[in-house]
């Protein structure tokens, strides 16, 4: 089994002789001059400055990650699916949409409350609100009238 | 030596230079980039012993998943990120323990396993295919629970975080 690895090993190697050979090629062949504004990160636009302190990142790249670890575990039991699913028939696919099913409910649930919305205003869930706010104007102009 | 055991040396090697890098980092997120390399040359060791799925899970899994929330977790807390933010003058409780735990553990598998001085080096083939045979054959409730689990885990992020964007 371990064999079946070498081709993996071997392009790994490869890559990674690769990415050294050539740095280090640029390095003793290329010229070496440098100044502040070359070294600094950016040598054009504003100085990276650190976020100021009592500043938090959004919880909405939380909510990402836990999206990422969830479909990350999903992937993990697909695999060992994957290669015996020819054996286990049409009891392993109904299995697996099963489990697909549920965790795809997770996912519908997190966009509809509005979770994969990057911007306020957009998405299904602040749409729905929107538009549940704009019916409830009309209904009060009505009423008005 | 067998070719095995070149590779597990190999990987050990490097998975234990990584792991003395976590430690003595003075970064926070340096330290994290290296547990990368040590989880993954764990893995590599996996794959070493011809535990294909298991080496696969501790990639996706502990690579992927564990240090992606490291440095989630860094984002969002109000951790200090940069140089000197790590406590590196109080080691000496961390490294006892840590050399304890090692020293333990030695002691118990070399009582369990009777490793003589030329240890063989054998491999415990589980091929993929027999994993999946049993998880969805004999396993298919806690298979179909694990679903549900997920739900659960992603709800119940999905509520945390609104509440505390609504704060």
């Amino acid at each position: 089994m371990l064999r079946d690895y070498l081709p993996v090993v071997l392009l790994a190697a490869l890559a990674v002789a690769f990415a050294v050979a050539s740095m280090t090629a640029s390095r003793l062949l290329g010229p070496n001059r440098p100044d502040p504004v070359k070294l600094s990160a950016y040598e054009c636009g504003n100085e990276p400055i650190r976020l100021p302190k009592g500043e938090k990142f959004g919880v909405k790249f939380y909510v990402v990650a836990m999206l990422f670890i969830i479909f990350d575990i999903e992937t993990i039991f697909l695999f060992p699916w994957a290669v015996t699913f020819r054996t286990l028939g049409l009891f392993g696919l109904v299995e697996m949409a099963i489990f697909i099913g549920l965790v795809f409910v997770a996912y519908v649930y997190v966009w509809k409350k509005g979770g994969l919305d990057w911007a306020e205003g957009q998405g299904p869930a602040s749409v729905r609100e929107a538009r549940a706010a704009a019916e409830a104007d009309l209904g009060e102009a009505a009423r008005a009238r | 030596m067998t070719a095995q055991e070149y590779a597990f040396t190999v990987l050990a090697v490097i998975g234990a230079i990584a792991a003395i890098a976590v430690v003595t980092a003075r970064n926070v997120v340096h330290a994290a980039l290296y547990l990368v390399v040590t989880l993954a040359s764990v893995g590599g060791v996996y794959l070493v012993l011809s535990a294909e799925f298991v080496a696969w899970v501790q990639i996706l899994i502990y690579v992927g998943a564990i240090v992606i929330l490291f440095l989630f977790g860094l984002m969002l807390t109000k951790a200090p990120i940069g140089r000197d933010a790590l406590d590196n003058e109080h080691q000496w409780v961390p490294m006892m323990v840590s050399g304890g735990v090692f020293a333990g553990l030695v002691f118990l598998i070399d009582r369990a396993f009777h490793l003589d001085s030329r240890a063989r080096f054998a491999a415990f083939p589980a091929p993929t295919a027999r994993v999946g045979d049993s998880l969805f054959r004999g396993f298919v409730l806690p298979f179909e629970a694990v679903s549900f689990l997920l739900l659960a885990a992603l709800i119940g992020a999905v509520v945390l975080a609104r509440k505390d964007e609504a704060k």
